[in-house]
């Protein structure tokens, strides 16, 4: 690898971008998990404004990626499906902070 | 991209949505107009029962009418200790409140200067007391339209006062502007969230 490539791929460049999360809808989804415990699709829905397909095909990507755990739990005696993330998506989410936040402070200007 | 303090906004705007629904606002109104009604009708010791009712039926809303629309979240365990916090410290101030309205009543057949005190501050402390205690909701939860409530009821008490105006005027005046604020906010939460149609979402795994 030359210096020129060197200078781009050091740590927090922007190859380092986690792109599953970068994508907008993915990080509203992540975000919004990111403060709360759980939720269910419904409320993802409500706060992401997603629509319910668009809401499910990502939460399906985030789900294979290991970053949201979908379970069935009874709450109040009613049966919900709830949408939590895991200690690996926590961690994804805030190394992509980081990231992100890095790149931003050393654009120029 | 989302800094720190970003997602507490974005946490606090998921945790106020909840607020939105105008449910506490117009059963609050309801409470305080049927206080009024009563008195028109001399009917004073219906009130407890009114509460009671009330209550039960603002607790049973938020399962029926905001869930089915908002949908189900469990807030952080931080979010959670604070919500435990605030309650602790309002249920403080309502015995505060309590045992100061009892201590007044038992200073009421001993002490002549209370009786006369009482006589001319009329409603007034009640007044005080009602407004801190919605004053306190609002500035504990955040919610700066109960704060403007709490402005309302002491402006309310405090004109009825001074033009000596009969206490079921401004108590049904005061129940009509927060009851007709919570059928606004109610409306409002409906055509923003309307009832998923069919059951597949309805909390059940897309």
């Amino acid at each position: 690898m030359s210096d020129r490539d060197e200078s781009h791929r050091g740590p927090g460049s922007v190859a380092d971008i986690n792109r599953i999360i970068h994508e907008p809808a993915r990080l509203a989804i992540l975000a919004c998990l990111y403060v709360v415990e759980s939720a269910d699709f419904l409320f993802l829905e409500r706060q992401t404004g997603l629509t319910r397909g668009n809401l499910s095909s990502h939460l399906s990507r985030l789900e294979s990626a290991g970053y949201v755990q979908i379970s069935k739990e009874f709450v109040d005696k009613i049966p919900r499906t709830l949408l939590r993330l895991t200690a690996v998506g926590r961690d994804a989410f805030e190394t992509y902070r980081r990231n992100m936040k890095r790149i931003l402070d050393e654009l120029p200007g | 991209m989302e800094s720190a303090a970003d997602l507490k906004k974005l946490e606090r705007k998921a945790y106020l949505s909840y607020l939105q629904d105008g449910i506490w606002d117009t059963l609050f109104g309801l409470g305080i107009l049927s206080f009024g009604v009563l008195m028109f009708l001399d009917l004073y010791y219906l009130v407890g029962a009114v509460v009671v009712v009330l209550w039960a039926v603002a607790i049973g809303a938020k399962k029926r009418f905001t869930q089915p629309r908002l949908g189900y979240v469990r807030f952080s365990p931080e979010r959670e200790a604070l919500e435990g916090r605030n309650r602790t410290v309002l249920m403080v101030l309502l015995w505060v409140a309590v045992l100061l309205g009892g201590a007044l009543a038992l200073a009421w057949g001993t002490s002549s200067g209370v009786h006369r005190w009482a006589r001319a501050a009329g409603l007034m402390p009640m007044g005080i007391v009602l407004a801190g205690l919605v004053g306190a909701v609002g500035l504990l939860w955040g919610i700066r339209r109960y704060v403007v409530y709490a402005v309302i009821i002491l402006v309310g008490f405090a004109g009825g006062h001074v033009l000596d105006v009969h206490p079921k005027f401004y108590f049904t005046a005061i129940g009509a502007v927060i009851l007709l604020t919570g059928l606004i906010m109610m409306v409002q939460f409906l055509r923003k969230y309307p009832k998923p149609k069919g059951e597949e979402f309805a909390g059940e795994r897309p």
